[in-house]
């Protein structure tokens, strides 16, 4: 597993722009949110029967087999839609402040980029942020967390990142995360714990295993479909 | 400390997550197999409602509606209290949403906007932050 962090900088142009290359990357991390469930999914089960078993209590709602079993359907009809050998360990890990920032950013931004847009779209946006990670870190309070950028705002994913022991922290965010021309290191204070920031361009140097130019960006809704739809030109929205 | 397998644990001795910005730690079930470990680092995580509530930026009824109609998987407790486990709460959002749907929607609806578009956006806010401060 190769976990990564992104900033607003680069998740929001992905998730609003079909066009870029921040979107194409964004369809691997899908892939590796379905391979992350596929697998963890059934361990969850396991795990929540011995719960049960050994302390008491009654697992219900939906089957965690049957979410497995449906993630590695997803992974499978995702993974044929892209280009032979596209990794699928890098993984997109959040948290809940990281999560809070990316809507108030979405929320002060958003209606820059179109006036149109509305509670029910930020709402949207938010909850496909929330599908593509692959793991949420321990909770943190924003407030108390260790000055690691020179923004306040701008600290949650650092420390996100640092407790991700995410490979990367991507940000377009020069000023205040990738201050240094090409890595920019931070440290989780009282540990050895290390995270890189580097630009998307930058990251995309030590993205050799896919070439995204061959990923339709499209794909996106090909991870979310419901199982038995056809990934025809129509619901593509070609 | 260790104790029997399938037992929820709270974190409470990693030396990351003991780091004094932490205010609340997700439970973890402690026979999930260490040499996945390696492959798949996440642990099975549960959360109260209340967690799973903040996470999604729902209404903790809006959890317990779900848990009722039985949409999420859960782990009704002895004393009466719901477990989520976190990755079942994510796959779930496939169902409970039409995802799928809202991305296609938002893909025609922002079909000629560039990654360019979205970031000038994002600076422009920046700067009524800076201007403002």
């Amino acid at each position: 597993m190769r976990p990564v962090v992104l900033d607003t900088s680069v998740l929001l142009p992905a998730l609003i722009s079909p066009r870029g290359y921040r979107r194409r990357f964004l369809i691997v991390l899908a892939l590796g949110a379905l391979a992350a469930r596929r697998d963890l999914l059934r361990h969850e089960a396991n795990a929540l029967r011995a719960q049960a078993a050994s302390a008491g209590g009654q697992p219900g709602g939906r089957p965690l087999e049957t979410l497995a079993e449906q993630a590695k359907a997803r992974y499978l009809r995702l993974r044929d839609a892209l280009p032979a050998g596209c990794p699928d360990d890098w993984q997109l890990v959040a948290s809940r402040p990281l999560l809070a920032e990316y809507e108030r950013k979405l929320r002060e931004a958003g209606p820059r980029l179109d006036p149109t847009m509305r509670e029910r779209d930020i709402d949207a946006i938010r909850r496909q942020i929330t599908a593509i990670c692959a793991d949420v870190t321990d909770d943190f309070e924003p407030g108390l967390i260790p000055p690691y950028t020179t923004d306040r705002n701008d600290d949650p994913v650092v420390h996100t990142a640092l407790l991700a022991d995410a490979t990367w922290l991507i940000a377009d965010d020069t000023k205040h995360i990738c201050t240094q021309p090409d890595l920019t290191e931070y440290q989780l204070p009282g540990t050895d714990r290390r995270v890189s920031a580097v630009t998307f361009s930058r990251f995309l140097d030590h993205l050799s295993e896919v070439d995204l130019d061959h990923v339709d960006p499209r794909l996106l809704q090909i991870a979310f479909q419901p199982l038995g739809a056809s990934c025809s030109r129509r619901t593509m929205g070609r | 400390m260790r104790r029997a397998n399938g037992q929820i644990k709270k974190i409470t001795q990693n030396p990351i997550t003991e780091c004094k910005s932490r205010v609340s730690c997700y439970d973890v079930l402690e026979d999930y197999p260490r040499d996945r470990m390696s492959a798949v680092r996440s642990q099975p995580k549960l959360l109260s409602t209340k967690q799973a509530a903040e996470l999604l930026n729902v209404s903790k009824r809006t959890i317990l509606n779900w848990i009722e109609s039985g949409k999420i998987p859960y782990l009704k407790l002895p004393g009466g209290d719901y477990r989520v486990p976190l990755a079942g709460l994510l796959a779930s959002l496939s169902g409970t949403y039409q995802l799928d749907e809202e991305i296609r929607a938002l893909d025609e609806r922002y079909a000629a906007a560039s990654d360019a578009d979205v970031q000038r956006a994002l600076d422009s806010n920046e700067e009524v932050h800076r201007a403002r401060a």
